[in-house]
């Protein structure tokens, strides 16, 4: 891994903690918020592979997970595993089309909502399971509105750039 | 490797025990993410600094409002306890009565006062104010009566300068002041003398305050002099007067 992209890793891991704090509260609708550190996890374990995926999505699990002390280390944990995954489907898909990526953004993002709540509120999960299931998908919908937006947003980045 | 060292590390942060969670978690909030929290309190007060704007402004106009409802007040307050500290220095008895209506004219200039019931006020009653002669009662319709002011050109009034004891008619000829006239040529009125009523006209009292002298001049070939006197009333700015009723 070189200085460049270790120096794009460090400002995405920013950018999630940055988008976590100020903007998905200002941006919820209806208590639902979106998640950037999945976004950017499932993006760099499709393009870059499962070891960056892994390392990513740990470091932005970790850094969100400081806001939830009780659950620290779970986020981690799912986030690296799902990054892992990711990866690992860069060599079995063709992932170049946005829409694929999208939809992988979208089961995943599924996943880690219900893997998370499972995990850190396991008596509220079977309790509480249509809630649960709503909810989850509400944020897996805003999760892939937003993932759309960053996706192709890094994807036409130089075309944005000669734009302005 | 790196994922077996992740899974390692992510399984020794959950079982790791709370106190100690608790611990790191408040490390990293308070040092590491101080930035972001403090921009997102800026940006807190930015949002909110609208909403506070509005209802500042809201109060400010309640306020200001409130404010000058109360300078109103004061300054009726003021007029109230000058009319009743005059009230009590007068031998002859005072009606008060508030002003409801001008009636302008080119010649003719009266206003319409409530009489609350009449209380004895009958046509040709002297009005006055704490300030000095408004002028008199010329119409009494139901509760409210028609008074004549001394700018009127139908208005006169007995007059004599306090200071020299010369006499006078006091009228309005058009303008902004009043004419003293029928001031012979040979008495010595003087600009800033003070005007009073003399009581001779049958319908004013003695010693009403009429105005100040402002200009006194004897003119080419007549027997009388030219003495213009700036009324002491502000007949712009009449709310309350009073009428007087001369004690049984």
């Amino acid at each position: 891994m070189n200085k460049i992209l270790a120096l794009k890793y460090v400002i995405a891991a920013a950018f999630v903690v940055f988008y976590h704090i100020i903007i998905a509260p200002r941006l919820s609708i209806a208590g639902v918020q979106s998640d950037m550190a999945i976004v950017f996890t499932i993006w760099i374990g499709l393009n870059q592979g499962s070891k960056a995926g892994v390392l990513f999505g740990f470091a932005a699990g970790l850094l969100i997970g400081f806001f939830t002390p009780e659950d620290l280390g779970w986020a981690a944990l799912i986030l690296a595993m799902l990054g892992y995954g990711a990866g690992n489907l860069r060599n079995k898909l063709v992932i170049e089309p946005i829409y694929v990526q999208l939809i992988i953004l979208s089961v995943v993002a599924f996943i880690y909502n219900i893997l998370f709540i499972f995990t850190t509120k396991f008596g509220l999960f079977f309790a509480n399971f249509p809630h649960v299931l709503f909810a989850a998908i509400c944020t897996t919908l805003y999760c892939a509105v937003v993932g759309a937006v960053i996706f192709y947003a890094i994807r036409y980045r130089y075309f944005l750039r000669n734009l302005f | 490797m790196p994922v077996l060292a992740v899974f390692c590390v992510c399984v020794i942060l959950i079982i790791l025990p709370l106190s100690l969670k608790l611990m790191i978690s408040e490390f990293c909030v308070a040092r590491l993410y101080y930035p972001f929290t403090k921009m997102d309190i800026f940006l807190t007060d930015v949002v909110n600094a609208k909403s506070n704007n509005i209802e500042l402004n809201q109060r400010i106009i309640k306020l200001s409002t409130d404010n000058a409802q109360y300078i109103e007040d004061h300054y009726e307050n003021i007029r109230l306890r000058r009319m009743l500290d005059f009230d009590l220095q007068l031998p002859f008895r005072l009606v008060p009565a508030e002003v409801i209506g001008i009636k302008p004219g080119l010649m003719s200039k009266s206003i319409i006062i409530n009489t609350r019931g009449n209380r004895g006020i009958i046509n040709n009653m002297p009005v006055v104010t704490a300030d000095g002669i408004v002028g008199k009662t010329i119409e009494i319709i139901g509760n409210t009566a028609v008074v004549q002011l001394l700018v009127d050109y139908n208005c006169k009034v007995s007059a004599v300068d306090q200071n020299t004891r010369s006499m006078g008619i006091i009228r309005w000829q058009g303008g902004k002041f009043l004419e003293m006239g029928d001031v012979p040529i040979e008495s010595q009125v003087a600009v800033g003398d003070t005007i009073v009523s003399s009581g001779l006209g049958g319908i004013f009292p003695s010693g009403l305050m009429v105005g100040t002298v402002i200009y006194s001049q004897n003119r080419g070939a007549t027997l009388f002099k030219d003495v213009k006197v700036r009324p002491a009333v502000n007949f712009g700015s009449l709310e309350e007067v009073f009428v007087v009723i001369y004690n049984e």
